[in-house]
Formats: structure tokens, C-alpha cells, sequence
């Protein structure tokens, strides 16, 4: 509006024309005000035939005027009409717009809420595309204008070598010359290599105070760092280019520049959780400088990432692998075999602790040759440690150490290079260790036939030592002849038991006895200096023909003419009534145990059974031999696993036959001496939960 | 039945959301227009100041009008004080607020009353001074 310059300006009817405009006078309007001012009233048909106007052009404009009150019209007839003056004109303006003026102020707040209510409708964007953008040139002005295209986020992941260039190309720039950049986040993710420190101070100098930069945590998948523009979450400049890694040697620039929701959002959410594991560049450039790294606590909850990180720090292992994992797992390390066998190869330890069972009996036995496994009980956390630096744990760690997608849901790892943590886990795992057993390289069934056959391969008792007493009974073997029956059912052992129980045999060849036998195999550590050792524990039935007994038979490891053999060497038990002759003639025939029979008060021998838990306590010194008496003691049995039910037959030199029925269970042994305590592999107990017994004495 | 009703107060409602839509949408294109400017320059100014910055061509596009009539518009807003433009190649449009435009209209107005009165002696004789003649070709 330029009304007082006005003045200054040449007369004439244009010039009068467009004050009348200015002052708010459409150009017709203007235009008959001027005619009518100038010459006086007239009627329609002269005010058209003079202005050279259509009816439908004046009519409106008339009645404009009129509404104005600039013109009037009579009410005689043909109407003439005719213009105020050019004064009054003046007056009338200045007047509305002051009063426009004060509307305007007072009706603000209302103005503003209609404004505030406009919602335009979107519009229609050309659809959805996907174009391909060669060469830099091209790249960088379409950073630019996706830049100045921002209305609320703008996003990157660029290598420092395309940043540092970008800076140095202006595309930065944009960003303090947006006009909302103060509303706007600006964030870009890069990487901060060591030996580039001086190019990242140079270009956290440089860059727009708007701009977040963010340096990813290098240890954190970064070569698998897609580089990439998003704007506002809508569109998305894709790299294609491959990294060469190197600041100078990349020239070409392919990229995919697309607005597809499915391609954007995933890609957003990606950029999301890398912003999330980077850390200011500042932070970034200080632990450069000072050397200390934050140490890192993480819970990882995808798989694929937990896969990435192990198989990162594995890489990085230069010393020794600790892993604790359970009885399941361990089959499955079997897939992991050739891994050990290369880590091993690169003079890598490596312990693995596990709870042995006769499932994984046969995956222990082949990691022993690369790697050193040993038991313990069930329960413990699965857990890797790494060079005393890294701690994993993992609710779910089989995805992790085969790389197999699982289709649990519990796939969270625990991870940290915590010093306090990683130490304190290691000296837990130590001293685990420590008081761990030696996996048995055969199962207690392939050691010995339940109730017999002390016979063992000779070829695994190479670390066997004890050899202090030479029995030469077994230069014939105890039993004669041994067969085992057809598999026999778990009820019918069952029913053997019930038959016991409701009949009487009056026959006194024949000995019936229905009990609870435990086998415990015992490798006892050196502290306790005690040598390898079977201990029987069985729990005779008060329905048996000499009543109810708790009996333990004590046999030692000892080296033979024929090899290592567990040895009878002693029994206890607590019936009186219960004839030594069947000892004597039976199954101790010929050996240590057979004279080595103590009959001990019921409080002396403790037998209990909880579930799937027998327990025998003793509470005297057993003599083993003249040089080994076995302390007061407990023999607890865990078992695990599916029943297994059997029938054996044996018929031993003197005459006496048995026929054994049986259902049993593999279990993990424990052995409480007076001093500690030892936890035997799954493979080194058995619990023959039902068993019955005929003993035909000749 | 009552489905019926619900959908019928249901549509009732958006009926009237769009009255009072095309009402507020009215009050202010009017208010915009009397800076001077046409019904399409007012809706040239909403669009930008509700859909934020962009280019000339992003504007073209969007709004399927040449780039000649586009740039016209922009010009007059441009003038009215109530958009600009960076220095940039291609230069961004951007709106001043709504509100700033309210205060510089209430300015306006007071200004041109003022202007008015005090050049009205001037416009008087200049006004006496000229006549009116057809222009109006043969």
C-alpha cells in the first residue's frame, strides 16, 4: 500500500483509478465511481454505454457500491444514480479501516481458532516410487533438497569418508539454512576409527550446532551398517555402493531413493536402534584420545544380534573359553565340534562344565579330545567367559553357540565386559571347577552288570591308580553264565513285587527279595584321599524272606589279573536275621566282602527316599581295606531320564542262581564325605527303583 | 435401528465438521483478502503455512498449476510481506505465521487510516484536477 507517495505521483484517471483500488474499490467499481463523480447521476443504460460494460458486469458492482454507500440511487423511475463525494469517500475508508483494525485486535484469538480448525485435506503426492540415483553430484544435491524438504526428522548413516565430503560439498550446509532447523532433528550416524581422530575433531567442529552426530559403538555389528538418508520417516536415499572401507577410495555413488512405507520403516526402526548403541561424538573423540572405553552392560533380546556380538568377541578370544552350559545343551555341541576343534588348534583352552548324562555321554567323550569337560550338578546358568575380559549368559543359548534359529521366545543374552562382574563370575566358575568330577568315559551299566560283572575294558582304566590290593578270586570269574531276558515291562516288574507281597513261599532254596538298589560310582578328588570306589546301597522290603535290611556294599577300584575291576571288599547292614551263608555263597563268593561283614544298629544306617532322590547316610568308619577306612558318609542318587526295565539272570560257580527283575533310572551321584563334597556325572549312578530278586541257593 | 441412528448422528457430525471447516476456511481467506489479495493467493498462503516450506516446483506439483501462475502468486505474497523466500538455488518458500499476518494486518489497516487522512488535502486537489474521459476504443 503505497497511498502516501501518492502525492508525488502524475494526475490522471489511471492513476485516480488505482487510489480507488488501493483504498479497497474493485476496477470496476472503481471505474463507475469515477464516471458517476465526475459526471453526475446517470442511469444504468449510460454508465454501460460509457464504460463500454455488459449488464451482468454492472449490476454486481452497483450494488457493491451501494452497500458501500459510494452511490446512491432515488427511487424515481428509471433510476439514476449517482456518487457521493470524493471527500466523503475518504473519510469513509479511513474510517473502515480503523475499524477493520480494531476488529481484527479484538476478534484475534477468534481469527486465529478458525485458523487452527483448517486441516487441508492431503494431497494427492504422485504415488508411490523407486528410482535409482547414479553418481555423487546427484546423490549430494538430492541430500540437499530432502534436507530442506525436512518438516520434523532427518536421519543418516554415512561412513566418515562420505560425511567428511559431504561436509566439505556443502550438503550440511542445508541444515543452518533451514528455515525451521530449530524444530527439526537433525541426526547422523557415523563411525569414529582411531587413526581418523584429527579427521573427526576437524568435523565435529565443522558441522551445524543443529546437527546430533553420534559415533556407533565400533564393537556393535558395524560393518553390517547399511548407509542411508531418511526424511521425516517418509522417504529413504538407500546406498547400493559397496564399502570399500577406505576414506579415499570411494568415487561411486549408487543409490535407491524411494518412499515404499515397507522399505522406509524398517529401515527408520534400524537407524533407531543404531542411534540407540552410538555415542556422541565428543564422548567418542575423548575415549580416542584418553583410551578408557566405557565398559559395556548389555541385554540383548535378538538372537541374531546375541549370534553377531559372540561371534565377535570369539574372535577376538586369545587365551581361554570357559563355558558352563546344561545336560541338553551339550548334545547339541556335537554341530559345534569343528569350531572347538579350530579354536583349539589356535591354543585356545578350553573348559567346558556341564552335567554329564548318558545322553551326552558320547558328545563329552568327543570334546575331550579338543577341550576339557567336566561335571557338575544340574542348575547352573548357562554362562561363556572369554578371556577373563567377556561374560555371557543366555536363557536360550543353543541359537547362539550353533547359529540355529530356535523357536523359543526367551531369547535374551546377558552380556558384559565389566572387569567386576567378568572376574567375580570367572573366580565363581574357578572354584565350580575345581570341586568338579572327571566325566567317566563309559556309563556305570557298561562298567558293571547290575548286581555283577565287575569287568571293565582295559583299555579305559589308564587313569586308574589304585592297585595296593591284588584280589585273585577273580581269576575265575564270579558268574558262571549271564543272561540277559527279553525286555520286560514296568508292570510286570511291578507285579512281581505285588505277588511278593500277597504269597508266602514256604521254600527255603529260595530267597525272594524285593528292594531299592542305588549304584554310585565314585572318583573321589585327591583331598579326600580315598580311592576310586562302588558303593551299593540297597533297601531290602519287609515282605522279603528275611525281613527289611538297609545294606551297603563297599567296593574299591583295584587292578587284577584281568584289568581294573570294582572289588567287594565290605558290607554293612542292619538285619540280624539275615544268613551270611547267601553272602558267602552268592555274589561276595570269593571275595573281601564276603568275611568283611559288619552288622551295625538301625540308627547307624540312614537310607531315604524323596521322588527320584536316594539317600544313604552312614554314621561309622568303614574298613575298606587294612590301609582304607571309609569316614562316616553320605551317597545321594538323583535320578534322571526314562525308566529302564530289564531281567537278568546269573548263575554263579557255586550253584546259586538269580533271577533279577528290575525298572531303573540313570543318576547323577553326590558324594558327601566328612570334609567336602563330590558330584559325579549322571553316567556313575544307577537307581533301581523297583527290583526283585530270586535267589535259588544250591 | 439404532445402527441406523448412530450412523445417521454419526454422518450429522461430519457434516458438520466440514461446514465448520468451509466456515473457518471462508472467515479466513476473507481476512487475507482484504490485504489485497485474490480468493487463490489466500489459499496459496494457507497451503504453505500448513504444509511448511517447499520448493516452487514441489509447489507446482503439488497444487497442478503451471509454474507461471505459481510465481505470480508468489510475487504478490511475497510483496504482501506474508511469505518469503531463502537465497538458495532453487529457493524455498516458506509462509510467515498466521498470526504475524493478523498483526501486520491490524498495522496495515491502521497505517492506510492514518495515510488517508493526513493525504486527503492532496488527493482532494488531484482528484478535483482530473477528468473523467472515455478511453474506449473506436
Amino acid at each position: 500500500m503505497c497511498i502516501l507517495k501518492w502525492g508525488k505521483i502524475e494526475v490522471s484517471q489511471e492513476k485516480m483509478l488505482k487510489v480507488l483500488t488501493e483504498l479497497g474499490l474493485k476496477k470496476t467499481e472503481a471505474k463507475i465511481y469515477f464516471y458517476l463523480s465526475k459526471r453526475g447521476p446517470k442511469q444504468a443504460h449510460e454508465i454501460m454505454k460509457a464504460l463500454n460494460m455488459k449488464k451482468q458486469q454492472l449490476y454486481p458492482s452497483i450494488k457493491s457500491l451501494q452497500n458501500k454507500a459510494i452511490i446512491k440511487s432515488p427511487l424515481d423511475r428509471p433510476a439514476r444514480f449517482s456518487a457521493i463525494p470524493f471527500e466523503n469517500v475518504l473519510d469513509l475508508f479511513a474510517r473502515a479501516k480503523m475499524e477493520e483494525a480494531k476488529m481484527i485486535r479484538r476478534n484475534k484469538e477468534k481469527i486465529l481458532s478458525d485458523w487452527e480448525s483448517i486441516n487441508l485435506p492431503p494431497l494427492k503426492r504422485s504415488s508411490v516410487f523407486l528410482n535409482v540415483i547414479k553418481g555423487r553430484k546427484y546423490v549430494y544435491s538430492k541430500i540437499q533438497q530432502m534436507i530442506q524438504e525436512t518438516t520434523s526428522q532427518f536421519s543418516a548413516i554415512s561412513d566418515l569418508s562420505d560425511l567428511i565430503r559431504s561436509e566439505q560439498f556443502g550438503v550440511l550446509d542445508t541444515i543452518q539454512s533451514h528455515p525451521k532447523k530449530s524444530v527439526i532433528k537433525f541426526r547422523i550416524i557415523t563411525e569414529a576409527p582411531k587413526h581418523y581422530l584429527k579427521a573427526i575433531k576437524k568435523l565435529s567442529k565443522s558441522i551445524s550446532p543443529q546437527l546430533e552426530l553420534k559415533a556407533l559403538n565400533t564393537n556393535v555389528g558395524s560393518s553390517l551398517v547399511p548407509r542411508m538418508v531418511i526424511r521425516d520417516n517418509n522417504e529413504i536415499l538407500y546406498f547400493v555402493t559397496e564399502r570399500k572401507g577406505e576414506l579415499k577410495e570411494q568415487n561411486e555413488y549408487n543409490c535407491l531413493f524411494t518412499n515404499y512405507t515397507t522399505i522406509v520403516k524398517p529401515l527408520s526402526n534400524v537407524f533407531e536402534e543404531l542411534w540407540q548403541n552410538s555415542s556422541d561424538v565428543r564422548q567418542k573423540i575423548r575415549e580416542i584420545e584418553t583410551g578408557i572405553f566405557p565398559k559395556k552392560t548389555l541385554i540383548i533380546k535378538d538372537s541374531a544380534e546375541a549370534q553377531a556380538k559372540y561371534n565377535e568377541v570369539l574372535k577376538t578370544a586369545k587365551k581361554e573359553i570357559l563355558i558352563v552350559t546344561s545336560a541338553d545343551r551339550l548334545k547339541d555341541f556335537q554341530k559345534t565340534l569343528p569350531e572347538i576343534r579350530v579354536l583349539n588348534s589356535q591354543n585356545l583352552s578350553i573348559r567346558i562344565l556341564s552335567p554329564i548324562t548318558k545322553e551326552n555321554l558320547k558328545v563329552a567323550n568327543k570334546l575331550l579330545s579338543h577341550s576339557q569337560v567336566r561335571h557338575i550338578p544340574q542348575g547352573y546358568l548357562d554362562t561363556i567367559i572369554i578371556d577373563n575380559d567377556h561374560l555371557f549368559q543366555f536363557s536360550d543359548p543353543t541359537s547362539i553357540m550353533n547359529g540355529v534359529e530356535t523357536e523359543q521366545n526367551f531369547k535374551i543374552t546377558f552380556y558384559t565386559d565389566n572387569p567386576e562382574y567378568v572376574i567375580k563370575a570367572k573366580n565363581m566358575l574357578e572354584n565350580i571347577w575345581r570341586n568338579s568330577s572327571d566325566i567317566s568315559r563309559n556309563s556305570i551299566e557298561s562298567v558293571f552288570d547290575p548286581l555283577h560283572s565287575f569287568s571293565l575294558p582295559p583299555k579305559s582304566t589308564s587313569n586308574c591308580t589304585s592297585s595296593e590290593v591284588l584280589c585273585d578270586y577273580l581269576k575265575s570269574k564270579p558268574v558262571v553264565s549271564r543272561t540277559i531276558h527279553g525286555e520286560v515291562t514296568e508292570k510286570e516288574v511291578v507285579a512281581k513285587i505285588i505277588d511278593l507281597h500277597q504269597s508266602e513261599d514256604s521254600s527255603s532254596k529260595v530267597v525272594k527279595c524285593y528292594c531299592k538298589i542305588g549304584y554310585a560310582a565314585i572318583n573321589p578328588p585327591s583331598q579326600f584321599d580315598l580311592p576310586k570306589m562302588l558303593i551299593v546301597i540297597t533297601q531290602i522290603d519287609k515282605k522279603s524272606s528275611f525281613g527289611a535290611e538297609d545294606r551297603l556294599v563297599f567296593h574299591i577300584w583295584q587292578k587284577t589279573k584281568e584289568g581294573f575291576r570294582y572289588i567287594p571288599v565290605a558290607i554293612i547292614g542292619d538285619n540280624p536275621n539275615f544268613p551270611v551263608e547267601i553272602l558267602e555263597k552268592g555274589q561276595f563268593n570269593d571275595t573281601p566282602a564276603a568275611t568283611n561283614f559288619q552288622l551295625v544298629r538301625r540308627e547307624e544306617i540312614q537310607f531315604q527316599l524323596y521322588g527320584n532322590t536316594f539317600l544313604a547316610h552312614w554314621t561309622i568308619p568303614i574298613t575298606l581295606s587294612k590301609k582304607i577306612t571309609l569316614p562316616p558318609g553320605t551317597v545321594i542318587l538323583e535320578a534322571y531320564g526314562e525308566v529302564k526295565t530289564k531281567r537278568v539272570h546269573l548263575h554263579y560257580p557255586t550253584g546259586a542262581r538269580y533271577d533279577i527283575f528290575y525298572n531303573a533310572f540313570d543318576s547323577f551321584v553326590t558324594y558327601m564325605h566328612e570334609s567336602s563334597k563330590y558330584t559325579g556325572p549322571g553316567t556313575d549312578g544307577l537307581f533301581l527303583r523297583d527290583a526283585f530278586i530270586e535267589i535259588f541257593l544250591p | 435401528m439404532a445402527l441406523a441412528k448412530s450412523l445417521q448422528s454419526t454422518f450429522f457430525f461430519f457434516a458438520l465438521k466440514e461446514e465448520a471447516f468451509k466456515l473457518s476456511l471462508k472467515r479466513v481467506i476473507e481476512k487475507l483478502e482484504t490485504l489485497g489479495l485474490s480468493n487463490g493467493d489466500a489459499m496459496l498462503y494457507i497451503y504453505l503455512a500448513k504444509n511448511g516450506p517447499k520448493k516452487a516446483r514441489n509447489l507446482s506439483e503439488e497444487l497442478g498449476i503451471t509454474k507461471q501462475q505459481l510465481y505470480a502468486r508468489l510475487k504478490k505474497l511475497q510483496e504482501k510481506k506474508i511469505i518469503t523466500k531463502n537465497s538458495q538455488v532453487p529457493s524455498i518458500f516458506c509462509a510467515v505465521a498466521f498470526e504475524r499476518v493478523l498483526d501486520l494486518l491490524v498495522s496495515i489497516k491502521a497505517e492506510q487510516s492514518e495515510a488517508i487522512l493526513e493525504t486527503k488535502k492532496e488527493l482532494l486537489s488531484k482528484w478535483r484536477a482530473v477528468d473523467w474521459r472515455n478511453n474506449k476504443r473506436p
